[in-house]
């Protein structure tokens, strides 16, 4: 067979219909399987494992009933790879099905026309229209009214686009276009999303925020007195164990021993004490069940490591030390003397910290009158940007978030118990309008189609009458 | 054509394989980071004849240390007679209602939320002044210390010919509120508020009613569940509490209630011997120490947590609390947290 032949064929079995419907009956097969696993896995475990990867490492644990008791892994398609392999699908067999209808102006024209509305996409995408929502008073109904109409906007510029270059199939071109584009989306989040969680009281201030679903190893030198100086150790790096020596850390360390899940209980003379000193004297580390993805608690898992540093060149032992989440969100953590030098050492739910600070004016939770139904919880925040000069009150409420340099802060949560305690999610995703914009091009396709289709059915009868 | 086919298939699996491999890694980062804020404590311990009296004032920094000279003219005009305190406000200060286990709440300036001034008293020494200090310092993330260094780390005022020793600490931990700090809080917060936060709190915990044993249905202040074990006025009452924090650790609470009996003070390691390990709120999971008087008898569950510690308590009679131990046992099992 020759080179020509062996592409064409490679080509005909990347567009066929064979293989959209197999790949689709594998992403069924994928989701089950992460949903079952959901059992034991908390939900970002299984997304992670299942979902935004390239191969699935399925353990039959996961998807078997717990009395069969196997043991064992699959690879199997991950998420990326079932839906990148979906786009290819989706552009070769446009590629080999679908011919351009256009010559000479009208191809020229249709062209421009195409890219215009690829601009105007992108501009809309990067939210030029829409930078800071937290100074414009628009309600919020006439707010997500106007970025659809945004995305409606382009969505008609480009079907005008297809339909000058494809003639009838205007309408699958673009709607196919718009599908690419939200799982797109998909990747754009897993690869530069980030999120995180800002817990402020009444009357305190907060300048960064956590991530509940990974943790980190921050070695702080606060002798400066001005600021901190922060190394901060990625939990994969714990977890796996081995000896830590970086030139940025004052000293080497290695985890002993890392529980993803763990209670701190007091200390009693009859546990096994890995630590030698600090807190890990008073509270032993218990390992817990990770919080799965079926739990109704929505707590976080609380991890915890016994941690040995050392000093760097002689290897000298400084002490093993019980390091845990629980103990950072206290505020306490182990110190760590060196040189003479004194670190602070905490096991922390990853932070990233913000070029602005929301102070807390008031909290307010409202109930329905004689009920115990939430009705509304509303935080009313200060907005303090040094850099920019700003200092201004907002407030964030129910599906009515905050946007500001590149983040978007929403209402999450509060404390139940005191009441004056808000929880912001915070969210940084520059493609947050993708999803609009590509639900309008997919409408936008949809019902052009329909149009055409219709238009041509009411000639043809006028014709035919 | 089905050697092609093998081949090709045998390329997949091995391009599986290592794409399974290879997983994104992060590096070690290095940043710096703004300065976290700092709490402070302004607190004075007053012994009396039967009683200790605790002043503290606890908050942010910068909100708690331009008050310090009130706080100082506010324990020289307090006065003792006959197990009460008098005392005159400064300006800008005000009394709220008495509530829960507090015998006053005095409100300083007007900035919202109030930076509040709790007035407690225990009996006899409260447990006695180096546990106390070390409470209020565990409580904003400082560490203990040792009878040795109480003078260098604390001040001394006469106030009546008294001596008052007065704390001021500086910590890196927000201190965080009694649990039933939103029932307790003044005319701000809404009722309906306050009451719901107590209720969402009584909600969580179920149990097992032992026979004979009442349930109160208005627990005093900020107890989660109250009980008498027994039909008498006399008979020993079992209630409920959560701290938030360490609530001060395994030896100082142990003191605490040895000196409600009249128990001399144990050392930390006997106080652990003390505490011996019951099922409280999920299997294996607290600690349990009995302690009777000649008159007075306490038995204690218990668990210490940094994020919060929650104590079941009996307290009466002695000869009745020995009574009900294993009737006080059985109920502990029983006690579930449900959150």
């Amino acid at each position: 067979m020759s080179v020509r032949e062996c592409l064409a064929r490679g080509l005909a079995v990347l567009a066929s219909l064979k293989l959209t419907v197999g790949l689709l009956a594998t992403a069924i097969g994928l989701v089950f399987a992460g949903t079952l696993a959901q059992r034991f896995g908390g939900i970002w475990t299984i997304v992670d494992k299942y979902f935004r990867c390239w191969v699935a490492w399925v353990d039959f644990k996961d998807i078997m009933p717990a009395a069969w008791d196997v043991s064992g892994t699959l690879p199997y398609p991950g998420g990326w790879l079932i839906g990148g392999a979906l786009v290819v699908n989706l552009l070769v067999s446009h590629a080999s099905r679908i011919r351009l209808q256009a010559r000479g102006q009208r191809l020229a024209l249709g062209i421009a026309t195409l890219l215009v509305g690829s601009v105007l996409t992108w501009l809309v995408i990067s939210t030029v229209f829409d930078a800071d929502s937290s100074q414009k008073k628009i309600a919020p109904f006439w707010r997500v009214t106007l970025q659809l109409l945004q995305g409606g906007g382009v969505a008609a510029i480009l079907f005008f686009g297809c339909r000058m270059l494809f003639g009838r199939k205007a309408g699958i071109v673009l709607l196919h276009g718009g599908l690419i584009l939200m799982m797109a989306t998909e990747i754009i989040a897993g690869l530069l999303a980030e999120e995180g969680q800002m817990t402020i009281a009444e009357g305190q201030s907060s300048d960064f925020v956590h991530d509940i679903r990974r943790t980190e190893l921050a070695v702080i030198d606060p002798s400066h007195p001005g600021h901190d100086t922060v190394v901060v150790v990625p939990e994969d790096m714990l977890k796996g164990g081995e000896k830590i020596s970086a030139p940025e850390l004052p000293f080497d360390l290695q985890a002993r021993r890392f529980l993803k899940n763990a209670d701190l209980n007091p200390i009693m003379a009859r546990d096994e004490n890995p630590a030698t000193a600090g807190t890990g004297l008073q509270l032993i580390a218990v390992k817990r069940a990770e919080e799965s993805g079926v739990s109704t608690d929505s707590r976080a898992d609380y991890s915890a490591a016994y941690v040995t540093f050392m000093e760097r060149g002689t290897g000298a032992s400084l002490g093993t030390y019980l390091t845990a989440v629980e103990t950072a969100l206290n505020e306490t953590p182990e110190r760590v003397t060196v040189g003479g030098k004194v670190y602070h050492v905490a096991l922390r739910f990853k932070r990233t910290y913000k070029p602005y600070e929301l102070f807390l004016n008031d909290f307010r939770f409202e109930r329905y009158p004689g009920t115990d139904k939430p009705k509304d919880f509303s935080s009313y925040v200060r907005l303090i940007d040094r850099e920019r000069a700003t200092d201004r009150d907002v407030r964030i409420w129910m599906n009515n978030p905050m946007r500001y340099r590149g983040d978007t802060i929403y209402q999450s949560s509060f404390d139940s118990v005191t009441e004056q305690t808000t929880v912001l999610q915070v969210v940084t995703n520059s493609g947050w309008m993708v999803p609009y914009v590509a639900c309008m091009i997919v409408a936008a396709g949809l019902m052009g189609q329909f149009l055409m289709h219709l238009l041509e059915f009411l000639r043809k009868r006028r014709a035919a009458a | 054509m089905a050697r092609v086919r093998s081949h090709v298939l045998a390329g997949v699996a091995a391009l599986f394989t290592i794409i399974g491999g290879c997983r994104k890694s992060e590096p070690i980062r290095v940043y710096q980071a703004p300065k976290a804020p700092t709490w402070t404590l302004l607190g004075a311990i007053a012994p009396q004849a039967d009683q200790t009296w605790f002043f503290k004032v606890v908050g942010a920094t910068s909100r708690v240390r331009p008050h310090k000279e009130d706080f100082l003219k506010f324990l020289d005009s307090i006065r003792f007679a006959d197990g009460a305190v008098k005392w005159t406000l400064p300006a800008g200060w005000h009394e709220e209602a008495k509530s829960g286990d507090r015998y006053a709440t005095l409100c300083i300036g007007t900035q919202e939320p109030h930076l509040e001034l709790a007035v407690t008293s225990l009996g006899g020494d409260g447990g006695g002044l180096l546990a106390n200090v070390n409470r209020w310092r565990d409580q904003i993330g400082l560490d203990r210390i040792a009878e040795s260094d109480l003078a260098r780390k604390t001040s001394t005022r006469t106030v009546e010919g008294a001596a008052v020793t007065v704390v001021e600490l500086d910590g890196p931990r927000k201190p965080a509120p009694p649990a039933g700090a939103a029932a307790a809080r003044g005319p701000r917060q809404d009722p309906s508020r306050a009451a719901a936060s107590m209720e969402t709190l009584r909600s969580m915990f179920t149990f097992d009613l032992p026979a004979g044993w009442v349930q109160s249905r208005q627990p005093e202040g900020d107890r989660i569940f109250e009980l008498r074990a027994g039909s008498g006025n006399q008979s020993p009452t079992v209630t409920l509490n959560i701290i938030f924090g360490p609530a001060g650790g395994l030896g100082p609470n142990v003191n605490r209630w040895r000196g409600q009996v009249g128990l001399p003070p144990v050392d930390e390691e006997q106080a652990q011997e003390l505490a011996r390990p019951v099922s409280f709120l999920r299997e294996g999971g607290g600690s349990l120490v009995e302690l009777l008087g000649s008159e007075r008898g306490i038995l204690c569950a218990f668990t210490l947590r940094p994020e919060f510690s929650i104590f079941l308590k009996m307290d009466g009679p002695a000869a009745d609390v020995r009574s009900q131990r294993d009737a006080f046992e059985t109920f502990t099992k029983s006690v579930r947290l449900n959150h």
